[in-house]
């Protein structure tokens, strides 16, 4: 044998051959059990500099967006500034109107005996990392649970579902992509109220709509809305639209494909919408 | 002093671990992760052949554990994949030395496919990730970054005191 390292070749191997035991011990651990969470929190929690840092180019990019709008565009910003003041006196308008609409809504329902709606908390995040692994469509967010963000709420964006909250950590926490091969979201069909569950298949563009049968209605076109089955996403958020039936002769179902409503790739900020009451865990 | 100039190996980590999460600050397209080298691994190498007194290897198994909440990866894989990385650097330190940086950089094509090899098996056993043969670009463009990464980290800690 070689004499190792100041002769403590085989005290190496040892500690290596420790670690190894305790590494696949934890991976077991947490293939099985959730014991591991907090443990995954707390090391995200002293993870949060390092995301701080990956986000300067990030900043530095933004800035020399503010100071080519600021600065050197000003009669652009201004037409800018316009064009957002019009999108906002036509969305409050449209506002307004559902609030009416809700209440018109809530009463209708305590008609029927169903209980009203409450709408939930909104927490505006901004993504601050991508988790850099192209099998897995996972983003951090600058909100954790000293924003009182908790595991399973559901986060959109301006245009629709974005993902739910996988992990916190105090200052950050994990969202899962609707995209995602693991994720799965219940759905429903505006036009005729057909429910769907539509899985993400680890493509960025589109959705697949599970086991749908060749005889149900669903055409190219048709909007997707959650559906608030399972209780893990409050109803009524775009999920996306119908951009492909498939059915053919020899497969038991359609194959559908949706493209989501939400800007996955592309959204900086997004809302995290906590549920007024508590939903079902998995 | 066990530890004089370890300074400099730990603040090489604390740069790397930015980098392995950083993201292109307007859209890109998602396939281009993959082409993000180890830059850890890049690191942990470079310091266990250059200073293996100075890498311990419990250090590097917990900034593994750091890569695994920030990757999404199952907890304690690349801490066990790094420490492997530092217990060849341990054994073979004499020799890889005497390599040219390409010879290195054929070390490391190997030690960085092992590991992603075992995230990806992690990640399908654990977290229904499927694998894809993908896997292997990462691995080149780790041992491509190499002799370029090696030349830098030594310009610039040259006058560092290791007592």
């Amino acid at each position: 044998m070689r004499k190792g390292l100041f002769g403590r070749s085989s005290a190496a191997g040892f500690l290596l051959a420790g670690l190894a035991t305790f590494s696949v011990l934890l991976v077991f651990i947490e293939a099985n059990t959730r014991l591991l969470v907090p443990v995954r929190s707390v090391v995200g929690t002293v993870a949060t500099p390092v995301y701080l840092v990956a986000n300067i180019p990030t900043h530095i990019w933004n800035a020399g967006d503010w100071f080519v709008d600021v600065v050197a565009n000003r009669v652009g910003m201004r037409a800018r500034i316009t064009e957002l003041e019009k999108e906002v006196a036509d969305l409050s308008a449209v506002s307004q109107q559902f609030v009416a609409m809700r209440e018109e809504n809530n009463r209708l329902r305590e008609l029927l005996g169903s209980s009203a709606r409450v709408p939930g908390q909104k927490l505006i995040a901004e993504l601050v990392a991508v988790v850099p692994d192209p099998q897995k469509r996972q983003v951090v967010i600058n909100k954790g649970t000293a924003d009182g963000v908790e595991v399973g709420e559901a986060v959109i964006d301006p245009r629709g579902l974005f993902g739910q909250v996988i992990e916190t950590a105090r200052a950050t926490s994990v969202v899962l992509l609707i995209t995602d091969t693991t994720h799965a979201v219940p759905a429903e069909v505006v036009r005729n109220n057909i429910r769907v569950i539509a899985e993400g298949v680890g493509a960025d563009d589109y959705l697949e709509l599970e086991a749908v049968p060749k005889s149900s209605d669903i055409r190219e076109g048709d909007l997707l809305y959650s559906s608030g089955l399972g209780g893990r996403f409050p109803q009524g958020y775009p999920v996306g639209t119908v951009t492909a039936v498939k059915k053919e002769r020899t497969a038991r179902f359609a194959s559908v494909q949706v493209r989501p409503a939400a800007a996955l790739d592309r959204s900086r900020y997004v809302l995290i919408v906590s549920q007024p009451t508590s939903g079902e865990a998995e | 002093m066990p530890f004089r100039g370890g300074w400099a190996v730990i603040l090489t980590l604390l740069i790397c671990l930015p980098l392995s999460v950083m993201h292109f600050p307007f859209q890109a397209p998602s396939w281009l992760v993959l082409l993000r080298p180890e830059w850890v691994l890049l690191a942990v190498f470079y310091w266990g052949v250059e200073r293996p007194d100075r890498v311990p290897m419990f250090l590097v198994w917990l900034v593994g554990l750091v890569l695994d909440v920030m990757q999404g990866a199952p907890l304690g894989v690349n801490g066990l994949c790094l420490a492997a990385v530092v217990f060849v650097a341990w054994l073979f330190y004499e020799r890889l030395r005497m390599y040219s940086r390409l010879q290195q950089a054929v070390v490391v094509f190997f030690l960085a496919l092992g590991l992603e090899c075992i995230k990806g098996i992690a990640g399908l056993l654990v977290q229904d990730t499927p694998m894809s043969a993908w896997l292997i670009v990462p691995a080149v463009i780790t041992m491509l970054v190499w002799p370029l990464v090696a030349e830098l980290i030594r310009r610039c800690t040259r006058r560092v005191a290791w007592g």
